[in-house]
């Protein structure tokens, strides 16, 4: 973050997808943009719905071809995405962006061993054949999973979800990228097992350097391990920055009301678990105004009308919240914005 | 992701390594193991007919319809041919029908079926031909098609494998379009996985077990079918001895002499039943995930 005129590895900018056509159309992204910066982590928060995993599928090119309808710029480097060849997407995807799935259960081909996996990676890409086994190795090692030799040759079914994730990582990590894009890599797993591959992807982004685009709805797990947040709701990012500016400062209504319904140990247990009332509006209308404004406690007719450009409420933190004071003064006396000021 | 396989989800994995079971297991079991001593009795039988039995086109009108001996095990048909000779030699019909049936179908039907999953225009062409083809009761067909050449062998093995292609190109598009739906698909095309590749090491190799099935099955109907093309006179020539033919002449005796039918058809059951066994057995068996319920 010290070295800002660093040029991102990627910029998104206005990314807009739209699903189906006439009646059935879906506004799944409205103007996305965001920079990844080079070794940096970076987390994609909202809720289920929000459109983070098809941000990350649109980085990646896995959208289906028809009938998804996409606009604005996924840029990599120099290279354009956006409408991107097959053949100019194959050569990005593994070697330049490789992505680490939500279910380690279903994302692993049952009928080949773990080490065909890694190795097939590997081959992909650019490396040979007879080179590849070793590669594959060395990635489970990286991912440091136990007795990796004898666990080449053993089929996903035969592995735990931890492992398996391990797996999914070396994978990912077999073609050398320079982002890592993580869908929520650690949801289908138990909580202790989570913290381990949070460390795991921590550490690898360190060592090797690579950006990380962590996709989660875990306001714990991006505190512990990112650099910048965005804070996605209904297709838009409402609010992004650095971490602790974010914290220290809540400056959108549903960052604010994501913050409030955390536990707080101060508070004790038998303090009610807050949440957010009502729910995540319908995407098949475009909305003019703020999308979280029907949910919103401080919402004003203000609120509804059509959206103003990101403001910035600090050095690099943007909101689209037209009432961020408010929402501010409403949080500032919270554990959690203390904890971060 | 949005997209999980709904039934497939291991409740939990054991964390602790263990023996990999071996595929090979599944001829360990009973009644495979009996499938396949009565499959290779059969081809065992056809290999060496010369061996155990006389000559099955020798006839020889002076014992017609006669009982058993010691030189006609099984007595004599209408023409006076040994007919334990007739059924071990018919063996041969049904056997290399079957099996070039089998192969045929399989090569066909999945390159036509795994085209038709893959791509979305000449997929839908595909399957509105295909559709055509099932319209056409099969059995129709192969009569039609059996009519076209001069009765033989071969003639024989294209007029089955055409009706029984659309079946398995239908089995087998199903099959692609639901594993390339599936997570590890997605995954693969995540690191960079291309067209071919994805479908010779992703795609085809989950389509083994319904397609090894599917063979099996068009294997077992396609001895039934030749069966029927010979019963019906449009099979291999009349003095080929084959399954069908026997039965098809047993009928005019069938009042006096009813074995002279029951023994093909006997032989034709047993094999049948033992090819579909087998086919189910090895389906279970490929299917590493039903390995790891313990299920086999």
């Amino acid at each position: 973050m010290n070295a800002p005129c660093d040029p991102p590895v990627l910029t998104v900018r206005d990314l807009s997808l739209q699903f189906g056509t006439g009646a059935h159309r879906v506004h799944a992204l409205d103007r996305v943009s965001f920079d990844l910066q080079r070794g940096k982590m970076a987390a994609l928060v909202g809720e289920s719905g929000c459109g983070k995993s098809v941000t990350a599928m649109a980085i990646m090119g896995l959208l289906p071809r028809h009938g998804a309808q996409v606009d604005g710029s996924i840029r990599l480097g120099a290279r354009e995405l956006v409408g991107a060849s097959e053949t100019a997407l194959r050569a990005v995807r593994g070697r330049r962006i490789a992505m680490v799935f939500q279910d380690p259960m279903t994302c692993l081909n049952p009928v080949h061993t773990v080490g065909m996996q890694i190795a097939e990676a590997a081959v992909h890409a650019g490396r040979d054949r007879a080179d590849a086994r070793t590669h594959a190795l060395q990635m489970l090692d990286r991912v440091k999973m136990p007795d990796a030799r004898r666990r080449l040759s053993a089929y996903p079914h035969e592995m735990s979800g931890g492992m398996r994730q391990r797996v999914m990582i070396a994978i990912a990590l077999a073609g050398e990228p320079d982002i890592l894009i993580a869908d929520e890599p650690t949801t289908a797993l138990d909580v202790t097992v989570q913290a381990q591959i949070l460390t795991l992807i921590g550490d690898l982004a360190g060592e090797l350097g690579m950006s990380i685009l962590f996709i989660t709805h875990d306001l714990g797990v991006v505190a512990a391990s990112a650099d910048t947040m965005m804070v996605m709701y209904a297709g838009r990012i409402v609010e992004e920055g650095p971490v602790e500016a974010v914290f220290s400062r809540p400056s959108h209504g549903y960052t604010a009301g994501l913050m409030r319904s955390l536990p707080s140990r101060r508070a004790g247990h038998k303090a009610p678990l807050l949440e957010i009332e009502g729910s995540v509006p319908r995407l098949d209308k475009p909305i003019a105004g703020c999308a979280f404004a029907p949910r919103c406690r401080l919402a004003e007719p203000v609120c509804h009308a059509p959206l103003p450009p990101l403001k910035a409420v600090g050095p690099r933190h943007l909101t689209r919240c037209v009432r961020e004071a408010a929402v501010y003064a409403s949080i500032r006396d919270s554990d959690i914005v203390k904890a971060w000021s | 992701m949005s997209v999980t396989a709904p039934s497939e989800k291991p409740a939990a994995a054991p964390d602790l390594p263990r023996a990999r079971p071996s595929r090979l297991k599944v001829f360990a079991e009973p009644t495979t193991l009996i499938s396949l001593i009565i499959i290779g009795g059969f081809v065992l039988m056809a290999l060496c007919a010369p061996l155990i039995a006389s000559d099955p086109i020798a006839i020889s009108p002076a014992e017609r319809l006669d009982g058993p001996s010691g030189a006609a095990p099984l007595g004599r048909d209408h023409l006076g041919r040994d007919v334990f000779a007739r059924a071990v030699y018919g063996a041969r019909v049904s056997l290399s029908v079957g099996f070039a049936v089998a192969a045929l179908t399989t090569i066909f039907g999945v390159a036509i079926g795994v085209y038709a999953g893959m791509s979305r225009v000449g997929g839908a062409l595909v399957m509105r031909l295909n559709d055509a083809m099932m319209a056409i009761p099969a059995v129709l067909l192969a009569i039609a098609l059996a009519a076209l050449f001069r009765a033989g062998l071969l003639a024989v093995i294209i007029a089955i494998t055409v009706p029984e292609v659309p079946r398995m190109v239908r089995l087998v598009r199903s099959v692609v379009l639901g594993v390339k739906a599936q997570p590890y698909v997605t995954a693969a095309v995540s690191v960079g996985t291309s067209g071919l590749a994805l479908v010779f090491r992703h795609i085809l190799p989950n389509t083994l077990g319904p397609v090894l099935v599917q063979a099996t099955y068009a294997c077992a109907s396609a001895i039934i079918a030749s069966a029927v093309l010979s019963f019906l006179g449009v099979g291999t020539a009349p003095e080929t001895p084959s399954w069908g033919g026997m039965m098809a002449d047993a009928r005019r005796y069938f009042r006096i002499h009813p074995e002279l039918m029951l023994y093909p058809g006997i032989l034709l059951s047993l094999l049948v039943l033992a090819v579909n066994i087998l086919g189910d057995r090895l389906s279970d068996a490929l299917d590493p995930r039903k390995l790891k319920r313990g299920g086999l």
